[in-house]
């Protein structure tokens, strides 16, 4: 399963940074280079050989686990992954848990007290978050907590301390907690409706007993579906909220290298997330059969 | 009552909001009015022009709007590279606030004949390493940017150093014109006299690097982040996307800064600078166009802001070996169709004045009252008709630029006086990488591009945007060819005399404006502010030239 997705994910990205005009060199050599100096560095990176010669010269490099130079700053890839990863699953790992507590909580909230205020109000809410975007939400974040109230600091990593990230994942987590939300509360909706639910009820169960164990256990089985793969969006998609608060993680050095046509540099990123994501969709196949053992060994 | 409690809060947060909102459109009563300010007239371009006795002590916090590629000099090709360079580094000579040539490594040189420099270095200048400079790290520095093993893209620096092809063909183990002639001398010859040269050595490939740190490396690339020099500030720490760190060079020769280091943070997003500086974690901010009124408007900021006129000179490229524009009258036409003062004044609101040629103010050369092409459209409409194109047959191309708001909001209405004469102009927005290589190769009829010093001379505002040997990626995008042009400026580059020098500089630049090769737009302007402790900041106007040697902070 991985090996065909790495196969299929390196040669689209090569073929992609090969087709798009324009290359690295441009910025290496800065400008009045001597035409020579620019042939030169085409050269030396190889931009010269056919396209096949340098997919494959890379790819023989990546199965010996050598992932490279970065063609602009000379840094050793697999060293930035090693340094750039572990800030961004922080600040993935903070929003998850900021957007399944909330996500979940408001949703079954919003579910269960259906078409009341409270209800139209959490949607309300939600729309509202939904329709604010990430780089308006964390400037207004950045100057309620950091610049007026001092509170929190307003960008940067700093020493690494939590409360460096408490800022972004709040916005990162609370905008993928109101999708959550909205998949919950209809998730729930669908099995409240269900018969084994009015039972339970008929039985003269309570109703946190109906809720908490009948309902929501089989409402799970999509939101887990959705968590876990979120999990991996959220990983992969936090290079905005990186940009804006300044932190030294993997998804903004992407878009650098994008744009600097950096190509041993973008093939190792995506690479690298290629991996995440496969191994989450794998978590996903797993945790269906834990939760529902329905599909088990289906 | 959890229910009421939040929705007070949320009632409030989005109050906040609100405030937010309308804080952040407040328009200032008359901008007209407040321009005035001060600082714009005081020529020194200080904060808190003190006659306090500076303070030593403190760390200066400022920041980088991005990473740097490398602190070696022979690589250091971006902005930011140089200007990192020039804190960690010394070159022969510097620049001061105005551009003007200042001696550092070299306490004085001589020129004997037009094609011969001779240096006198100071004496008991140390690496960082504690290694003693002398003039063979000159020579040392100097060969390595033109030795092909090293791979420098900046040989151009040097390639008018007597030897130098012969050097870089590998006909010669050393350059013939880089001689050591004592332990504190140094002699240069040129092939040809070449006046520029001597404002060239303050350019980042020219700073000294030691030998002994430099051949450490299998592969010279890897000294990049792990550079020695003898510059006022020592290499601490560098963390990508996140912190660069340096501390003051006790013994610096020429005195040891003020400030006991600099703490530089990566931020790229302009507002989150912003919003850094608001509260009070950097020192000093260079103030993005959106907010540039409100901060002079603002008490607290105003008068601790300061303004200096850029090198950045911006244009529109005419494209002259391919149609429409190797007709002269459609380039004529052109340049005249537009009505550059209003335009830029509203596109570039407070960040801009008005350029009308190659040469920027402040460069020997350049001539003020200069009139390039003044708004006229009937001129326009008579050169396009006169070039064979009608109403109904309208001179149409592309004009292409790279891909921002702020490109589009000055360039739109520039399509749109220019169809209002006869143009059919279609805006082409690229991505910079893709449109700069397309540039490179002349693939644009007309394109929107700048170009900053790289050394105050107005040598450099000429030769490499207008010679046909620069052709493509030396400078000249265009393909402007004009051997009238490429005689006088080669003169010009041969001539010691600076008063004859100039009067060709002029010439040369009164034929490429009768050409219209380009259309001139603006210069751009620099604002940057202080926390009210930080005194004597100045802005310096070639990019590398400040050492923050003048600063401190009273605290």
């Amino acid at each position: 399963m991985l090996i065909p997705v790495m196969i299929g994910v390196s040669l689209v990205t090569f073929s992609l940074l090969y087709i798009v005009p324009g290359n690295s060199v441009e910025i290496i050599v800065g400008e009045r280079a001597r035409e020579e100096t620019r042939e030169n560095a085409v050269k030396e990176l190889g931009l010269d050989k056919p396209f096949h010669h340098q997919y494959f010269s890379y790819m023989a490099k990546v199965t010996r686990g050598d992932l490279g130079k970065s063609y602009i700053n000379n840094r050793s890839i697999k060293e930035s992954i090693k340094k750039r990863f572990p800030v961004t699953f922080k600040l993935t790992l903070y929003s998850f848990i900021i957007s399944v507590v909330v996500g979940i909580f408001v949703g079954v909230i919003s579910a269960v007290k259906q078409n009341t205020s409270t209800d139209s109000f959490v949607r309300g809410v939600t729309l509202l978050g939904v329709s604010t975007p990430v780089m308006f939400s964390s400037l207004l974040m950045i100057y309620i907590f950091g610049v007026w109230l001092k509170i929190l600091p307003v960008s940067g990593v700093g020493d690494g301390s939590i409360k460096y990230f408490i800022l972004p994942s709040l916005v990162l987590g609370l905008n993928s907690a109101v999708f959550r939300a909205r998949l919950t509360r209809s998730c729930m909706l669908e099995v409240i409706r269900q018969d084994y639910i009015r039972t339970a009820r008929s039985k003269g169960l309570s109703e946190k007993v109906v809720i908490y164990k009948h309902a929501m256990r089989n409402a799970m089985i999509p939101i887990a579906t959705n968590l876990i793969m979120s999990f991996g969006y959220l990983l992969t998609g936090s290079a905005i909220t990186e940009t804006i608060f300044g932190l030294p993680g993997l998804g903004s050095e992407t878009i650098r290298a994008v744009f600097q046509r950096d190509v041993p540099a973008v093939m190792g990123y995506f690479l690298f997330q290629a991996v995440i994501f496969v191994t989450f969709n794998l978590l996903v196949d797993i945790s269906y059969a834990l939760i529902n053992p329905r599909i088990r060994f289906n | 009552m959890i229910k009421k409690g939040k929705k007070i809060y949320t009632v409030l947060v989005l109050l906040l909001a609100l405030i937010f909102v309308f804080s952040g459109c407040t328009k200032p009563n008359d901008p007209e009015e407040t321009s005035i300010n001060t600082t714009e007239e005081n020529p020194s371009m200080q904060n808190g022009d003190s006659d306090e006795k500076p303070k030593y002590g403190g760390i200066f916090k400022t920041y980088l709007d991005n990473n740097f590629n490398t602190l070696d000099p022979a690589f250091a090709t971006a902005d930011r590279d140089g200007r990192m360079v020039a804190l960690l580094y010394d070159s022969l000579i510097r620049y001061d606030v105005d551009g003007k040539i200042i001696p550092s490594l070299a306490k004085s040189w001589e020129t004997p004949e037009d094609t011969t420099l001779i240096f006198h270095l100071t004496q008991g200048v140390k690496f960082h390493n504690g290694n003693p400079f002398t003039a063979e790290d000159i020579k040392y520095s100097f060969e390595r940017v033109l030795n092909p093993n090293v791979g420098s893209p900046r040989t151009w620096v040097f390639e008018k150093v007597k030897g130098a092809k012969a050097f870089m063909e590998g006909k010669a183990d050393s350059v013939e014109g880089i001689e050591v002639v004592g332990d504190y001398t140094v002699k240069i010859t040129l092939e040809q006299p070449f006046a520029p040269f001597l404002s060239m050595l303050g350019m980042p490939a020219a700073h000294i690097v030691d030998k002994n740190e430099v051949e450490k490396y299998v592969d010279q690339k890897d000294y990049g982040l792990k550079p020695v020099g003898t510059g006022p500030y020592k290499f601490v720490e560098f963390s990508e996307s996140d912190r660069f760190i340096v501390e003051t060079n006790e013994d610096y020769f020429a005195g040891r800064p003020y400030i006991d280091g600099i703490n530089f943070r990566i931020i790229q997003d302009e507002s989150t600078a912003v919003a850094e500086f608001e509260a009070g974690n950097i020192d000093d901010l260079e103030i993005p166009a959106a907010d540039i009124d409100r901060f002079r408007n603002n008490p607290d900021y105003g008068p601790y802001i300061i303004t200096n006129n850029t090198f950045w000179n911006y244009y529109i490229g005419l494209t002259f070996n391919s149609k429409p524009f190797d007709d002269i009258r459609v380039r004529q036409a052109f340049c005249y169709a537009v009505d550059r003062e209003p335009i830029i004044n509203t596109a570039r609101r407070n960040k801009a004045v008005l350029s009308n040629g190659p040469i920027p103010p402040g460069l020997d050369g350049y001539r003020e009252g200069l009139e390039s092409y003044m708004y006229n459209p009937n001129k326009a409409k008579e050169l396009l008709s006169q070039a064979g194109y009608s109403e109904d047959n309208p001179c149409s191309f592309e004009l292409w630029h790279s891909d921002s708001k702020a490109n589009v909001a000055l360039l739109e209405p520039i399509q749109g006086m220019l169809n209002q004469v006869g143009f059919d102009v279609k805006l082409v927005a690229m991505e910079w990488n893709s449109y700069k290589a397309a540039v490179r190769e002349g693939k644009a009829q007309a394109f929107y591009l700048s170009w900053g010093a790289d050394y105050p001379d107005a040598e450099n505002y000429l030769y490499p945007l207008f010679h046909s040997q620069m052709s493509g990626g030396g400078g000249n995008e265009t393909r402007y060819n004009n051997p009238e042009f490429d005689k006088i400026i080669e003169e010009a580059q041969r001539t010691a005399d600076h008063d004859e020098r100039i009067r060709l500089y002029q010439r040369a630049e009164d034929i490429t404006i009768e050409d219209a090769a380009r259309l001139w737009l603006f210069l751009s302007k620099n604002w940057t502010v202080y926390r009210p402790e930080v005194k004597d900041a100045k802005i310096y106007r070639i990019f590398n030239a400040n050492k923050k040697l003048d600063i401190w902070l009273d605290r």
